[in-house]
């Protein structure tokens, strides 16, 4: 008898805890999908003990990692060298001329003052962990919502953009990379114009899907964001066409990307300390909490 | 209950350290700390009630440091025990192989599930090639490192065990004959 109950009872929590999971995912799949993300207290205090154990864990890894990458680049030093001062040098020379070109169209006091409209406030961030799935692209920032971070805040490195903020607790915040199968976005290519959508593949290359007709795409493109899907700013590196797909009777190509951001190397990133405005404008919907970052650095890709 | 603390402890504490190890080792290459534990208190624990709350602690944990939906690994993971108890209960999985061979079997249907719960719930659900070629070295992984998991957390149980987990059952000759 009593163990016909236990069985029962068993049953019971069993089907109730499948039920509770179900219910979890399809709300997590809600606040995913529009973007209001926040963990509650609970699940992001369990994120909030993981943030600090894992950067001190992380750290010896980062220590020896940082000395061999210190020894590898001495060796390459006065390479680099010659090839910087080539390249300021070229850089100077092209500045000027835009510089001359602006001036001549009265647009420079223009742009100055646009910049300093669109100039967005970028906090540093350290990656303290990586997925353990290996099948999903996310990693785990040691920054959350005290910081100012929220969902949908973009994730940049000096290379290029990195990905995206999904979830955020009081000190972390949860951000999917541009590889996660989840990812896609609209893109420019920088050279033609064309544009597309980018979309992650789980591997370690990314899929730019274009109009076949009269769109121009070649290797070695370079792929930007449009800033048109109200998501990421305008203008953040994505990768390069590394190949296109032959053009066939489909509406769509598709093209291989090579993305900008080493992923393998990424250690330390900026989170964009504002939202697209079609994240903005859901916001504003809820609670208005404002993002007031207290730790800022300028910083860009 | 101190067996069950520690448990709690050490399997959050593994979590973290497979979370900071994947950020230099190729995630394929990790083998699936949450999936071994789950296995190994499968097998360890006797209370199924226990057994079942640990699954779905190690899976919503697992959920928190991954890009998947929250509960998704919950599900997932009172798949791979449910698994776990029934088969143990038919097959010896006590040996090192047969429970290397069993956890090579399981990681390979675990990510077919997961994959099927991503393509269900999330966007973009086609796997790449590429992905499903990650399949093989990480489920060879699992299977590596299930049984030293196993032993330990059976160490562990047997160390602080305050039920008669993982004990050789004792008869009472008395008790018997009144």
């Amino acid at each position: 008898m009593a163990e016909t109950r236990n069985r029962v009872s068993l049953t019971l929590l069993v089907v109730a805890l499948v039920g509770v999971a179900t219910v979890t995912m399809v709300v997590d799949r809600r606040a995913l999908r529009d973007g209001t993300r926040e963990l509650p207290a609970w699940a992001g205090g369990l994120l909030d003990v993981a943030a600090p154990v894992q950067r001190a864990l992380a750290l010896p890894v980062d220590f020896v990692r940082g000395a061999w990458g210190r020894t590898i680049a001495l060796m390459d030093v006065e390479r680099e060298n010659a090839e910087l001062r080539s390249g300021i040098a070229r850089l100077e020379e092209e500045n000027l001329q835009l510089r001359e070109a602006l001036v001549a169209g009265g647009q420079l006091a223009r742009i100055a003052e646009m910049r300093q409209d669109f100039e967005v406030p970028m906090l540093p961030a350290q990656l303290v962990g990586s997925d353990v799935s290996p099948w999903f692209r996310s990693v785990l920032l040691d920054r959350g919502r005290s910081d100012g971070v929220r969902s949908g805040m973009p994730v940049i490195s000096e290379q290029g953009l990195a990905g995206l903020v999904v979830a955020t607790s009081r000190s972390a915040a949860k951000a999917m990379l541009l590889l996660d199968r989840q990812t896609a976005f609209d893109a420019t290519v920088q050279r033609s114009r064309a544009r597309g959508i980018v979309r992650g593949r789980g591997d370690d290359t990314l899929h730019f899907e274009f109009v076949a007709r009269g769109s121009d795409v070649r290797p070695g493109d370079v792929v930007i964001t449009s800033g048109l899907d109200g998501v990421h700013a305008k203008g953040l590196r994505v990768g390069t066409v590394t190949d296109v797909e032959p053009p066939g009777s489909k509406l769509l190509r598709t093209a291989t990307l090579a993305p900008a951001v080493d992923f393998g190397r990424l250690e330390q990133v900026f989170v964009m300390l504002r939202r697209g405005p079609t994240l903005e404008f859901l916001y504003t919907t809820d609670s208005g909490d404002d993002v007031h970052p207290p730790h800022t650095a300028a910083a860009g890709p | 209950m101190k067996a069950g603390l520690a448990l709690v402890l050490v399997g959050l504490f593994g979590l973290m350290v497979h979370s900071a190890a994947a950020l230099v080792v190729p995630a394929r290459f990790l083998p699936d700390v949450g999936l071994l534990l789950v296995v190994a208190v499968a097998l360890s624990v006797r209370s199924p009630v226990l057994g079942v709350l640990f699954a779905v602690l190690f899976g919503y944990t697992t959920d928190l440091l991954s890009g998947t939906l929250l509960g998704q690994h919950v599900l997932l993971r009172l798949g791979v025990y449910g698994v776990a108890r029934v088969v143990s209960a038919r097959i010896n999985l006590r040996g090192p192989l047969p429970l290397a061979l069993f956890v090579l079997i399981l990681s390979v249907i675990h990510a077919c599930a997961l994959w099927a719960l991503a393509a269900f719930f999330l966007p973009g659900g086609v796997v790449a090639p590429g992905v499903l070629g990650d399949l093989v070295p990480h489920a060879v992984a699992n299977a590596l490192l299930a049984p030293v998991v196993t032993a330990l957390v059976a160490a562990l149980v047997r160390r602080l065990g305050d039920d008669d987990t993982g004990r050789p059952l004792r008869l009472e000759p008395r008790e018997l004959l009144s």
